[in-house]
């Protein structure tokens, strides 16, 4: 059985499907309580019939809140949660209605949850939907089943138990379905997946800055004047002198490239004593690039006026990102995405605003294999 | 491996699962109303109602063809629609006399194979635009059942079930593509900066061979330039300048071959160089392994060799070395071992580049390791070890 979800795989998937949850929450909340309305002469127990509209509304804020992209991913216990809350709902209703429930199919806790279990493809794998589909499918049948007695349909009472869950089991075949073709869609894009270098890189100022000065002083300094000697063998005491400064130079510049993390290549205003930079992964090192690409590009940021630090020991490492907001919005719009992905990436992702400072916390093991997957 | 999917890619893969998803649903609730069915006509011994499984089978079969239908496969979901549209018709013809005088067009035994035929429409999405599929299969779900529920004398009722579900695939496929487009602005800049690293790190291997290399190279003749007195340079030193410079300027890739031209049999050529120098240098193990390796790390081991020789010759205070070659079905290791005056390598003054460049460096871009054992008094022992091919 797989357990990759697709908003693992791909962390903006799982946004493009939170407003549908907002919408699923809210649609099936108008549907209870629609229903309860309608079938209000079939309700024995008021108070009953309110808590399980209390129930399932908070089986939604749970949802909704768990599918948070500064939550992601959404976890196992969110999806069991969402179920257990949704599963007390109906029988809060069923109990609402207990010995005067006419008619099974304007009931509206199956619909209701099936409208929620049609989410949970974009957010957790197949198999763990369809088990959880069919257990409250059997709980719903087992519900209606044993109020066959007072449903005025004259059918055998396995009917009442098919006719009530199907909403459920069918939404969970959907929702598996679904989670298992983009997940297998996803998996053979990775397996098919190259890496290509970019051969254009179309930031001019990342280029430049990337360029290593020994370079610029071999092809500045040193070759032009070595090419002189081929040239012109006859060397004078003025020679002697340029060509020790020049190596001296050339050694100097090699040794300050070589300390220079790619870290410092990006940002002015790096802190990383003890080299954390470069034990980064590749993913991490990606999104710490794409993360200071956005603080730069955003105008609602001091993008020039950066600062990263990096400190921590083998175990675990933080890498810290601040940058003064110029306060004309709030950048958690923006940080959404970037959010939503790094928590992929990152032991922990964590953002604030203080005062005029947004900070960016992201917690790694160094040289550990997650973020160069 | 890139940190998000592209957009390109997220639209199609969107649509194929969501279809898959929608025909799965369509047949669950196929399934459903055959079981509800079987258990009434078995409770009833009715055995004139059982053309409604052929009709319900016409049905099933119309999901069946639309989710086969590949693309530019036009005329079978026209057949699929017309089977659909039989189906329903006969489904229903035959099975409202079965009914109750009351029970209208909203009955569920009604309902759930129009919902079945609404969500075969949101399959044929994978090809051609899903809410012209819904809207369509709606119409063929929807109209012969009120059509025939209003001739046979049980009348219309609005099917809430059937038409929720309609306008929920409605929703689905509209919005989508309105959130995608919002939620997914960051991609392109995302997978930008992932391809910037990609090249941003190929840069620095770049400049990590340019840098040995330079120290191979261009320093050295820098020194030669520094050191002999003013007047005419020989024309050796001016040969070797005239070579470092040209091996200097064919870069990365076609420099590891220049170098091989350089040093012919790479450790081989490395260890007559360190003779050269007046080093006495013994080799044991076994040197046929050394052919095993592919010519990259070939030449990167030679290089490196030839360091650890220059740096015995330069620093260790002893003029003999010993290089042992050792392999195993996947890796080849070479020690370089002498017993001169031994270093503590945490102390070494930043500015000796030469292991950290030359040897470290050169190892770790063929994908091989390091170590390095050495005390004060005690001499040096230096493994390299690399892959095989």
């Amino acid at each position: 059985m797989r357990d990759d979800t697709a908003q693992q795989l791909d962390p903006l998937g799982g946004i493009t499907a939170r407003p549908f949850v907002i919408g699923a929450v809210v649609i099936s909340l108008v549907v209870a309580v629609s229903m309860s309305l309608t079938t209000r002469s079939q309700i024995s127990h008021p108070l009953l019939e309110i808590a399980g509209l209390l129930a399932l509304a908070s089986a939604g804020v749970v949802y909704v809140r768990a599918t948070s992209p500064f939550r992601a991913p959404f976890p196992l216990r969110a999806h069991a949660t969402v179920c257990l809350l949704a599963l007390l709902a109906i029988l809060l209703n069923s109990l609402a209605q207990w010995g005067s429930n006419d008619v099974v199919r304007d009931d509206w806790g199956a619909v209701a949850l099936a409208i929620l279990t049609l989410m949970f493809g974009s957010y957790r794998p197949g198999w763990e939907i369809i088990v959880c589909a069919v257990f409250c499918a059997a709980v719903i049948a087992a519900l209606a089943i044993a109020q066959a007695d007072t449903f005025a349909a004259d059918v055998p009472a396995p009917v009442f138990g098919i006719l009530a869950c199907f909403p459920v089991l069918a939404a969970g075949a959907a929702a598996s379905t679904f989670s298992n073709s983009l997940v297998g869609s996803l998996l053979q894009w990775r397996a098919a997946q190259t890496h290509t270098v970019a051969s254009v890189v179309d930031d001019t100022e990342q280029t430049t800055v990337s360029q290593a000065s020994h370079l610029v002083h071999l092809a500045d300094q040193v070759f032009p004047f070595l090419e002189g000697v081929v040239h012109d063998p006859q060397l004078t005491a003025a020679d002697g002198d340029r060509a020790r400064v020049l190596a001296r130079e050339l050694r100097t510049l090699m040794v300050l490239d070589a300390e220079r993390s790619w870290a410092v290549r990006l940002v002015r205003d790096v802190h990383d004593p003890h080299r954390l930079a470069d034990r980064m992964g590749e993913s991490q090192r990606g999104f710490v690039r794409a993360m200071i690409g956005h603080m730069r590009r955003d105008e609602g940021l001091q993008g020039e006026r950066m600062r990263l630090t990096l400190h921590g020991a083998d175990g675990l490492a933080t890498c810290t990102l601040s940058v003064p907001t110029t306060g004309e919005h709030n950048p958690r719009v923006q940080l959404a995405p970037y959010i939503a992905v790094g928590r992929s990436i990152f032991d922990t992702v964590d953002w604030r605003v203080e005062g005029d400072v947004l900070t960016l916390h992201l917690e790694f093991r160094p040289n550990e294999t997650r973020g160069s997957a | 491996m890139s940190l998000v999917f592209p957009n390109a890619l997220a639209a199609r893969t969107t649509n194929l699962a969501l279809s898959r998803g929608s025909f799965w649903f369509g047949m669950v609730c196929l399934a459903a109303l055959v079981a509800s069915l079987a258990l009434i006509f078995d409770d009833r011994s009715s055995t004139r109602a059982w053309p409604v499984f052929v009709a319900l089978a016409l049905v099933t079969l119309s999901g069946i063809i639309v989710a086969l239908a590949k693309e530019r496969m036009a005329w079978l979901v026209i057949l699929a629609a017309s089977l659909a549209l039989v189906g329903i018709s006969a489904y229903t013809s035959i099975l409202l006399p079965n009914l109750r005088d009351f029970d209208s067009s909203d009955s569920i035994l009604l309902s759930l194979p129009k919902i079945a035929i609404i969500v075969f429409g949101a399959v044929a999405g994978r090809h051609y635009p899903g809410l012209v599929g819904v809207g369509v299969a709606l119409a063929i779900a929807e109209i012969p059942v009120a059509y025939l529920s209003v001739a046979m004398g049980h009348g219309y009722a609005l099917d809430v079930p059937a038409l929720a579900c309609a306008a929920l695939l409605f929703l689905i496929i509209g919005l989508l593509r309105v959130s995608r487009k919002r939620t997914r602005a960051s991609e392109p800049l995302i997978t930008l900066a992932e391809n910037q690293d990609r090249a941003a790190a190929e840069l620095e291997r770049a400049e990590h061979l340019s840098s040995a290399l330079v120290h191979d190279t261009i320093l050295n003749e820098l020194a030669v330039v520094g050191t002999v007195a003013p007047g005419t340079l020989s024309d050796r030193a001016r040969g070797q300048i005239a070579r470092s410079l040209a091996m200097r300027r064919v870069g990365g890739d076609r420099s590891s071959q220049i170098d091989a031209d350089v040093l012919g049999g790479d450790v081989a050529a490395a260890v007559d160089e360190a003779r050269a120098l007046g080093l006495h240098v013994t080799v044991a193990g076994d040197v046929a392994a050394l052919d095993s390796l592919d010519s990259h790390t070939s030449v990167a081991l030679g290089l490196a060799v030839l360091q650890c020789l220059t740096n015995v010759a330069a620093h260790a205070g002893t003029d003999s070395a010993e290089v042992t070659i050792v392999s195993t079905d996947n890796v080849v290791c070479i020690m370089v071992v002498d017993f001169g005056a031994g270093f503590v390598e945490a102390q070494t003054t930043p500015d000796r580049l030469g292991l950290r460049h030359s040897v470290r460096g050169r190892i770790a871009d063929v994908g091989g390791t390091v170590q390095v054992w050495s005390a004060p008094g005690a001499g040096t022992a230096v493994s390299l070890m690399v892959p095989r091919r």
